[in-house]
């Protein structure tokens, strides 16, 4: 009961601050179609087609690794090593995709001034996301595995693993989907 | 309380001079092509560097770029 009690919290202080956040944004001038048009025919900022590709790949790492399991089962990530080693490997392959794509271009862009100043106040602001479902995904785990081993009493070890790098898989999604947020936004809304 | 705007007339200054692109002046600059059209649609405050840098390319000072246009229940003035 009190797993559902934090559960539902966090989602609800989600909700609250995602309803002030959109109720802050009428108050602006809303972009005419001529604007949009002309925005929509811009090509993507890099830092934009990076971030789709990081979402991409975070989509699809968790997607490939919640299938195994699914399948298989999270017992069967504890006792086949072959299983294991499988799903280790693509969890590896997703973070070097994510470093290679997203992490890397970031670093030289911002010593070597790839990303310009608007780019740069976007990606400052995407942690705000980024934070938000790593939270939401902790919490998620949190109110699931008491539930799951409420007679056991004991959480397998296994679970650990699991949650770790379902949270570092988070995190990636919710990067991506914070520096997209902010480039939406401020096609429809200008500067934030 | 009213918002105070900066407007600018980048627009009208590239196509004065030699009908430059966005993506010409973005370079000049150094920023991407969709800052330069929302400080054109005036979505976009930019840095004090950036507007410096935009009216060095067209040989002009910031104060001929860009327009401070404050309400009335702000202005110190």
């Amino acid at each position: 009961m009190l797993s559902v009690s934090v559960l539902a919290a966090v989602i609800g202080l989600a909700v609250v601050a995602t309803v002030f956040l959109l109720r802050s944004l009428p108050s602006r001038a809303e972009v005419s179609p001529e604007e949009r048009a002309e925005l929509a025919g811009t090509p993507m900022a890099p830092l934009q087609k990076r971030a789709w590709w990081s979402l991409l790949i975070g989509a699809v790492t968790l997607g490939v690794i919640t299938a195994i399991l699914m399948n298989k089962g999270a017992a069967a990530y504890w006792e086949d090593d072959n299983l294991r080693m499988t799903v280790v490997l693509i969890f590896i392959a997703g973070l070097a995709a994510y470093v290679s794509v997203l992490l890397v271009p970031l670093l030289v862009g911002k010593r070597e001034g790839g990303l310009d100043e608007r780019d740069q106040a976007i990606l400052s602001r995407a942690p705000n996301v980024q934070s938000g479902i790593m939270l939401v995904a902790a919490a998620a785990w949190l109110t699931a595995l008491p539930k799951m081993f409420h007679e056991e009493g004991a959480v397998p070890v296994v679970y650990l693993y699991l949650m770790f790098g379902s949270i570092v898989i988070a995190t990636i999604i919710g990067q991506a989907l914070g520096i997209l947020l902010g480039y939406w936004m401020e096609s429809r809304h200008g500067q934030s | 309380m009213a918002k105070a705007e900066i407007t600018n007339r980048i627009r009208r200054l590239r196509f004065d001079h030699d009908e430059m692109t966005q993506q010409e002046l973005a370079n000049r600059v150094g920023c991407t092509r969709q800052t330069i059209v929302l400080l054109e649609q005036g979505r976009y405050v930019p840095s004090l560097a950036l507007a410096f840098r935009i009216a060095r390319v067209f040989g002009l000072a910031v104060d001929d770029v860009f327009e401070f246009v404050a309400d009335a229940a702000t202005d110190p003035m």
